[in-house]
């Protein structure tokens, strides 16, 4: 009979792949990774990748940044709104600012404007 | 005086809480404990000696990171070792062409003779070339069970699936294996009959 049935032989084949040892030179591999990431007594702790929340106010310069930011936003957004000292009506509805005067005359003079 | 902890385990989760505290010794005696399991597993799942190092060598560094937020009396840690050695075998047997298995992996001393080593040699290889033949589900079973010896519920916890699957995935491993080395009985030394 050519036919592997017996429990016993299979057994004996299993018996050779529990047999296999891995090289010394991998130990030896993998010791040497253990090590470079043991965490050392006393060391600093591992630091924790930031979280998402944190990483957005890291990115506009942390919590003092962020709050100083929004403080201006905010008075900004009042003075806007309430306009306390009448800044708004004193410019009057519809009339021009002239923030640099004499430009006109300048730019004819630059660019030969009649 | 602290009572003994006869956990199954326990003494593993403890080699890993000395890892965690900086024990110079652990990183040694964890390689020894745990990367021959996870070496052999990778062997027999990729009949390929140099994957199977590269299996261990990724099993164990995860082991490592995972070993100072280990929780104790949670997931065994051969439990979780091997399943994370399994999902690693199983990514690689995915992604690569069929190998042959081109070194032999070295063999535990003791074999009386160099005819037994041989003949040991042989059966190793035949097994890998019968395993290779089996579906994944089966081969990772079948190297569980009769390979690393673990019992149906530990196999089933790691593979994800009831009791009675493994059973049936065993059973059917074992039938494959039987036909697939039916012409290599005498050559591997096994008495005819």
């Amino acid at each position: 009979m050519d036919e592997m049935t017996d429990d016993r032989d299979l057994e004996e084949l299993f018996g050779a792949g529990r047999a296999a040892l891995p090289p010394d030179r991998l130990l030896q591999r993998i010791t040497a990774e253990g090590r470079a990431l043991q965490p050392r007594p006393g060391g600093p702790a591992p630091v924790a990748a930031p979280g998402r929340r944190r990483a957005f106010f890291e990115a506009f310069g942390g919590w003092r940044m962020v709050g100083g930011l929004t403080a201006s936003v905010a008075a900004g957004f009042w003075l806007g709104l309430a306009d306390p000292g009448g800044y708004v009506a004193a410019l009057g509805a519809g009339e021009t600012v002239e923030l640099l005067p004499g430009a006109d005359a300048g730019f004819a003079a630059i660019f030969g404007e009649s | 005086m602290a009572a003994l902890d006869q956990r199954p385990g326990a003494a593993d989760e403890d080699l890993l809480a000395a890892y965690a505290a900086g024990d110079p010794a652990a990183p040694r005696r964890m390689t020894e404990r745990f990367a021959p399991l996870a070496y052999r597993l990778a062997l027999r799942m990729l009949a390929d000696a140099a994957e199977a190092e590269d299996v261990a060598q990724e099993a164990m560094i995860r082991l490592f990171k995972a070993a100072p937020g280990w929780r104790p009396g949670g997931a065994k840690v051969t439990s979780w070792l091997y399943r994370v050695s399994a999902n690693l075998a199983t990514d690689r047997s995915r992604r690569r062409r069929g190998v042959p298995l081109d070194e032999a992996a070295e063999l535990a001393d003791g074999a009386p003779s160099a005819e037994a080593r041989l003949t040991e040699r042989a059966r190793a290889e035949a097994l890998d070339r019968a395993l290779a033949l089996l579906p994944e589900r089966q081969r990772l079973a079948l190297v569980l069970r009769h390979i690393e010896g673990l019992a149906n519920p530990e196999i089933a916890a790691i593979m994800e699936i009831g009791t009675e699957a493994v059973e049936s995935l065993t059973a059917r491993g074992k039938r494959a294996l039987r036909a697939a080395l039916a012409g290599e009985r005498l050559a591997l030394g096994f008495e005819d009959g």
